[in-house]
């Protein structure tokens, strides 16, 4: 193991000239006549190969600039920043294209750019038509390609020449459904593969999924440099206190009707349909969904348990959990989470159930308030119910301290 | 610089021929129209200054060579603007090659060059081929055109370095450029020889660069008039520094350069 990517007290200072002729000013009489603005202020960390990094942070925290720096597209003020092996970045996908060449064309100019030989690109160049699904029109222009076929092969092509060190700005998924699928499939499988991945994303929640370690930026700074799910908490906390709303879910996939939730029921501990619990009761959901042909992996099914004023109490995924749904015709599942001793006081609440794949990165249908249930919890206060006891009696040691 | 230029030797193929495809796109005749073009304008000058107008060019006796002497200065002449002029816009041309892919910025300008010069290249085989069929091809000297367009190169892609730097700073580069080129063309004898020049003004022909270039292309392609030798090693030191102030303007301007394009 070596490391893939070290960065090394790294600071970016970007200069604003009050107007062109400020400028000429400067450098012909040096007046200062700019100001400053720190995107960067002392960066360090350093990643093993086959690591897969988050940047996490608010607008404005220079997230953006610092993929730059890695990318090798701005460079540093103070500090360094190394990266070994070949890079590819997911920054703008197509961004080298030039509009009146055919794809196949464009597909060799990027090689080049990416410092490939022609013999190279050509060995990869069957893969990167296939991946882009564009056969029949990879010999047209690319300027009557649809913004579809377009991001797809600037996908195609930021990822097909088999880069050391991967680097994503939100790009992660592009097309429809199913070419969105793929995306996430293949950047799994560099993963897989051991390849360094540095991903920025505001979706916390494939942070949190896809990256072993997170860095937190905030206006600059880093907050931290930490295991990803650490991080997350720990930004997600923040984002609680200034109140911000959070996104618990991946992005619905706007070509959802192939994998539906179809039908959602709350049932009592003895399997009989029920809406009205007790707290310490036991409540069972049952889901039954409908995975379309063009779905490949393990089908997956997201619930939560959710207040009526919107606090999200728990989420759970059978993929997670390790549980297969049950098949029954074909593309029809079925699954029936279980929860004992329900510790939710008195209450309206309601379950959220989204269908996802095998790595929870796709959320293909989210039902809101698919089942509605209501708690009556006594005179206890509260949200749940906690394990407590009373230990009235004097500790011995204090005692004979005394 | 150099190494940085051979890594991307590939690259700068794709570019060069990326820019001259381009400029075809669409047309029936494609690059032929590279060659069209020089023809229709060697024609065009012979009609013109040899046959309607007469003119001797210089001390030549003939009426009948003066497109030649001005078709054989202008063949590095336009190169040499169409290189530095496009090459001055060309980092803000290409900003999403620069702003978003990890792009080496030397190889820009050079494909610009290249691809100038490709056009001249072919021009200058017409251009042969004309002189052939006159019987006027000087054929002694014939070989050394290759080491003056080694030089000439050089020149335009330090010039080129220079100004495609100073424009992303300065964007009144590129309107300056317009102007400084009309003077130039003026103070270059391409259009007259450097004898027909009045003796008060002969200095500022020698001070300029361009007429030494273009005194040793006549001397090499037609055998005369008799370049000042001194004059031609100015030319090639000035090509030399060019090159190296291109690349140590290009060093010293390369990091605050992206944030700006």
């Amino acid at each position: 193991m070596s490391s893939a990517v070290v960065v090394n007290h790294l600071s970016k200072v970007y200069k604003h000239y009050w107007g062109p002729r400020s400028l000429l000013k400067e450098v012909l009489l040096g007046v200062t006549s700019h100001s400053r603005q720190w995107a960067l202020k002392d960066i360090s960390f350093e990643l093993q190969e086959g690591e897969a990094f988050g940047v996490v942070g608010n607008n404005g925290a220079g997230k953006s600039t610092l993929l730059k720096i890695l990318a090798g597209t701005a460079f540093a003020t103070v500090g360094e920043a190394h990266v070994s092996g070949r890079i590819s970045a997911l920054l703008e996908l197509g961004a080298g294209f030039h509009p009146e060449f055919s794809g196949r064309e464009n597909i060799y100019f990027n090689g080049a750019l990416q410092g490939l030989s022609r013999e190279e690109v050509k060995d990869r160049e069957e893969e990167i038509i296939d991946f882009s699904e564009l056969s029949e029109f990879v010999d047209k222009p690319v300027k009557t390609y649809s913004s579809g076929m377009f991001l797809r092969l600037g996908f195609a092509v930021a990822t097909g020449f088999d880069p050391a060190v991967l680097i994503i700005d939100e790009a992660l998924a592009v097309g429809d459904q199913h070419f969105q699928k793929k995306c996430t499939d293949r950047i799994m499988d560099f993963r897989r593969q051991g390849k360094t991945i540095i991903f920025c994303s505001h979706n916390l929640y494939q942070v949190k999924t896809m990256c072993d370690r997170a860095l937190w930026l905030d206006r600059g700074a880093a907050l931290a440099v930490d295991d990803a799910a650490r991080v997350v908490d720990r930004y997600t906390n923040e984002l609680r206190e200034e109140r911000k709303p959070l996104n618990g879910y991946p992005p619905q996939q706007n070509d959802s009707l192939d994998c539906a939730i179809e039908r959602v029921a709350t049932l009592d501990a003895d399997g009989a349909p029920a809406a009205d619990f007790e707290t310490g009761d036991t409540i069972r959901l049952d889901i039954w969904a409908f995975f379309g042909r063009k779905f490949q992996g393990t089908p997956g099914i997201a619930a939560s348990i959710v207040r009526n004023d919107g606090l999200l109490f728990y989420t759970t995924t059978n993929t997670k959990d390790g549980v297969e749904l049950l098949p029954l015709e074909p593309g029809h599942f079925y699954g029936s989470l279980v929860f004992p001793k329900i510790p939710l006081l008195s209450g309206a609440y309601y379950f959220n159930v989204v269908t996802t794949d095998q790595d929870n990165l796709q959320a293909y249908h989210i039902v809101e308030r698919a089942a509605n249930f209501t708690v009556h919890g006594g005179a206890d206060s509260g949200s749940v119910k906690l394990e407590h006891h009373w230990d009235n009696k004097l500790p011995q040691a204090k005692t004979l301290a005394r | 610089m150099l190494s940085t230029l051979l890594d991307n030797k590939y690259l700068i193929r794709e570019l060069v021929a990326r820019d001259i495809r381009s400029r075809y796109t669409g047309s029936v005749v494609g690059v032929f129209w590279s060659i069209l073009n020089p023809l229709i304008q060697l024609v065009l000058y012979t009609v013109i200054f040899s046959l309607v107008l007469k003119e001797r060019f210089g001390d030549d006796p003939s009426t009948g060579r003066f497109a030649e002497y001005l078709f054989c200065a202008l063949l590095p002449w336009m190169a040499f603007q169409e290189g530095v002029t496009r090459s001055s816009r060309t980092f803000i041309e290409n900003s999403p090659l620069i702003k978003k892919i990890r792009f080496p910025l030397e190889v820009l300008p050079l494909s610009v060059v290249m691809s100038a010069f490709f056009h001249q290249f072919l021009g200058t085989i017409v251009f042969v081929v004309v002189l052939i069929f006159n019987q006027t091809l000087n054929l002694d000297l014939f070989a050394l055109a290759f080491l003056l367009y080694i030089f000439q190169i050089l020149m335009i892609y330090g010039l080129s370095l220079l100004v495609a730097c100073l424009n992303v700073f300065f964007r009144d580069i590129a309107q300056i450029l317009g102007v400084l080129f009309m003077f130039m063309f003026w103070v270059t004898p391409m259009v007259y020889s450097k004898t027909q020049a009045p003796e008060p003004f002969r200095w500022i022909l020698n001070l300029n660069p361009l007429t030494h270039m273009v005194e040793a292309y006549r001397f090499v392609f037609l055998g005369s008039p008799l370049p000042s030798f001194g004059g031609v090693a100015y030319w090639l030191a000035f090509s030399v520094i060019s090159y190296y102030l291109g690349c140590f303007i290009l060093n010293r301007t390369r990091n605050e350069l992206v944030d700006l394009i």
